[in-house]
């Protein structure tokens, strides 16, 4: 009795051995996505999943969805220390550093070099720029052209006389103009809430342009100072709030139109990258006339930020040169093609600049051209060594939003409330960076 | 001779089903002590490790002993936010008491539908806290919320609610006295358990309404509003989702929580010693109040058949 009990238990020990030997010889049969879900990127998903699997037939792509809308280095951290993160992952430039730090994402710049079919010096430098930690590797493949351009309400204008803002114009013509739009309108001209309480308002993309454009920064060339107590980053600083604080036309933090400021008619003005057009084109009937423009000049030029999402191959990847295939599909010229015929963003693709099917897309915007066109004077967010966070999460992020906070809505003075956080960042700095 | 007379102890014999039934026994808790153990147990003691290290979650924690607790010494936003909790949580116990308490006393009346304005007042304890977080939101908006509707309707002017640094917490305390039905239902359920007799007795000697209710209903329901009480500290030093998804600590951190401290800095800043330490620290806040409102209570909860 027993020794047949102990034969069965043998032969089924075999087996599993068995099929355990064979699954680990062959290539997965599944091949795991995780990527965020929404009519702003699906169809990249669905295209990157086609092209793959033209190349793999047999291999099923579990698509496994992010929410996107929460910090996503908390759900991809937890899977990396557990070895199970998925092949390929969505990042985007804020998570460059921390997801290469925290050995989510790999240097994929030894697949690209060793790709025939794969031409990284087609890419526009500067966005190639983000997917790189201290300068090196290639940590992100990035999606799309995205530089924060500025959309704006051509009828509020009209109705208000003022001037249509045009390539040369300064930021002190649009705030001129901006007044007249608030007192002969009433409506407001910056938007200043996109998802949250203040949220666009203290997007780095926003107001770091104005520290530049004055001449300051955020922090020192070799990441050791902090420098939002500079005189050059006070001015800017202080020039960027007044449109709240002294000339009203940014949108109050608390006030609430009932939907985005923008899309409602109730800002003139919204600062945002290529891929809100489609938003703004959803709206069905178009309840105004509405263009782009590159963005205005601040005393010492113009300035905007710029960053993009993208995908990653991740540190727990099955088999990398398969998340390879999968990932590179997303710079080939057809999906950079695609993505902009359907007001998605604009291609990352010098070859594709003049592609008349791109230039001739039809408006609005009718300037598209200025997504382009603005790509010269793209910043990208400043990095931050140690473990203080970004301009995007953790200390540095609330630092700055609390000193945005205290002066928009608390009344304080820019010196004291930006003095405040530096002095809180630095210390940050001080400590994680001795480490 | 006494001493031969000692008696054995009878052995009791344990049956076979007697074992059988403790080992089911145990195997029918098993499954509530490991979540205990796992799930609640496991987290403390992993917590206090780490409340000794530095860990940021994307690396390995490192001992650091007790500084992460003399930080806490000095950190600024420690005590702002401790000061904020505080706050809300003496407005909000107070606050709850006097309102569950009037309702209760409404709710204990002999009246026709006693039942549906009971559900009625319980309703807010089933709505999940996001969702009425989401609903309050809504109803405190500045610009169409239906509560500056109501207040315009009288001819008053709007008021910025969640806006503004000296409303956003008392609107906070207002939306947690509406979600705190359950210290309703116990004040009702300890109304109920107040005898007749004694409020019979007092009127028979003439005490009118007014003292009836503070010189017999109130002691008698002292005990209720000691455990009311505690709850209602516990749950003030708690309090978390409201701020969270209705003002993230805003505006100008009038809300901002110590709870909300803790999160952000866990789970933005993923100083995950730090923040361990900070949430042991608010253990022991939480204990050393439960602890003087305990002491407290020979002085102000009476419990019946007692003599002083």
């Amino acid at each position: 009795m027993l020794s047949r009990r102990l034969l069965i238990g043998l032969m089924l020990a075999l087996l599993i051995t068995a099929t355990g030997v064979t699954t680990a010889q062959d290539e997965p049969s599944v091949f795991r996505f995780a990527t965020c879900q929404g009519a702003w990127i699906d169809n990249v998903n669905a295209m990157l999943v086609e092209q793959f699997q033209e190349l793999h037939p047999d291999i099923e792509v579990q698509i496994e969805p992010l929410n996107c809308a929460t910090d996503l280095s908390v759900p991809l951290v937890a899977q990396a220390a557990a070895g199970t993160l998925p092949d390929v992952t969505f990042t985007a430039d804020l998570f460059v550093v921390p997801f290469a730090q925290a050995g989510i994402s790999v240097d994929m710049r030894p697949f690209a070099e060793a790709d025939p079919d794969f031409d990284l010096s087609d890419v526009y430098e500067n966005m190639l720029a983000l997917s790189e930690v201290d300068g090196e590797g290639l940590y992100m493949i990035p999606s799309s052209f995205d530089v924060v351009t500025m959309y704006y309400n051509k009828s509020l204008f009209e109705e208000a006389g003022a001037p249509l803002p045009t390539a040369d114009s300064t930021w002190d013509e649009i705030i001129e103009s901006c007044k007249m739009i608030r007192e002969v309108t009433e409506k407001y001209c910056i938007l200043a809430n996109s998802g949250g309480t203040g949220d666009q308002a203290r997007w780095w993309a926003q107001y770091v342009p104005w520290i530049v454009g004055y001449g300051g920064q955020i922090i020192s060339d070799d990441g050791t100072t902090a420098m939002l107590s500079s005189p050059e980053t006070l001015a800017g600083l202080k020039a960027y709030t007044d449109m709240w604080t002294v000339d009203d036309i940014g949108q109050p933090f608390d006030f609430d139109p009932g939907g985005n400021c923008f899309l409602v008619g109730q800002c003139a003005i919204w600062l945002h990258i290529p891929s809100i057009m489609q938003a703004v084109r959803g709206l069905d009937p178009q309840p105004f006339e509405w263009d782009v423009e590159v963005i205005p000049s601040l005393p010492e030029g113009k300035f905007t930020g710029m960053g993009t999402y993208g995908f990653t191959i991740t540190a727990n990847a099955q088999d990398p040169q398969l998340a390879w295939d999968f990932i590179k599909g997303l710079l080939s010229p057809e999906t950079q093609t695609a993505i902009t015929l359907q007001y998605a963003g604009m291609p990352l693709l010098r070859s594709l600049r003049e592609n008349p099917d791109i230039v001739g897309l039809e408006g609005p915007p009718d300037n598209i051209e200025a997504f382009i066109e603005n790509g010269a004077n793209g910043i990208t967010p400043p990095y931050f060594p140690g473990e203080c966070g970004s301009l995007y999460a953790g200390q540095i992020n609330s630092e700055i939003n609390a000193a945005f906070d205290a002066v928009i809505v608390g009344g304080v003075s820019v010196e004291e409330a930006f003095t405040e956080a530096n002095d809180n960042i630095q210390a940050c700095l001080d400590r994680t960076t001795s480490e | 001779m006494a001493a031969g007379l000692t008696m054995a102890r009878p052995e009791k014999k344990r049956s076979a089903t007697f074992w059988q039934d403790t080992l089911r026994g145990y195997l029918f808790i098993l499954p509530v002590v490991l979540g205990l153990l796992i799930w609640t147990f496991g987290p403390m003691i992993a917590s206090a490790y780490f409340s000794l290290t530095d860990y940021r979650i994307i690396s390995d924690p490192e001992f650091v002993g007790f500084q992460n607790y003399v930080d806490l010494f000095q950190d600024k936003a420690f005590f702002q936010s401790l000061s904020v909790t505080i706050r809300f949580g003496l407005m909000f116990v107070i606050l709850s008491q006097i309102v569950g308490l009037a309702i209760a006393v409404l709710l204990t009346q002999k009246v026709r539908g006693l039942t549906v304005f009971r559900t009625f007042f319980y309703l807010p304890i089933i709505v999940p806290a996001a969702a009425s977080a989401v609903l309050w939101k809504y109803l405190y908006n500045k610009d169409y919320g239906p509560i500056n509707g109501v207040l315009n309707g009288f001819g008053l002017s709007s008021v910025n609610w969640l806006g503004s640094p000296e409303s956003a917490l008392f609107a906070l305390v207002l939306m947690a006295v509406w979600s705190g039905a359950v210290t309703t239902i116990i004040y009702v359920a300890g109304l109920q358990h107040i005898p007749e007799e004694l409020l019979d007795s007092a009127k028979i000697d003439g005490a009118n309404a007014f003292q009836r209710f503070f010189f017999v209903t109130i002691p008698m329901l002292s005990p209720t509003i000691f455990f009311n009480v505690v709850t209602g500290v516990i749950g003030a030093f708690q309090f978390f989702v409201p701020a969270f998804i209705m003002t993230e600590g805003g505006p100008v951190k009038a809300t901002y929580f110590y709870n909300y401290n803790l999160y952000e800095k866990a789970f933005k800043w993923l100083e995950m010693g730090y923040a361990s330490a900070m949430a042991w620290a608010l253990f022991s806040i939480i204990i050393v109040l439960t602890l003087m409102i305990f002491r407290s209570s020979p002085l102000w909860v009476y419990y019946e058949g007692e003599t002083r």
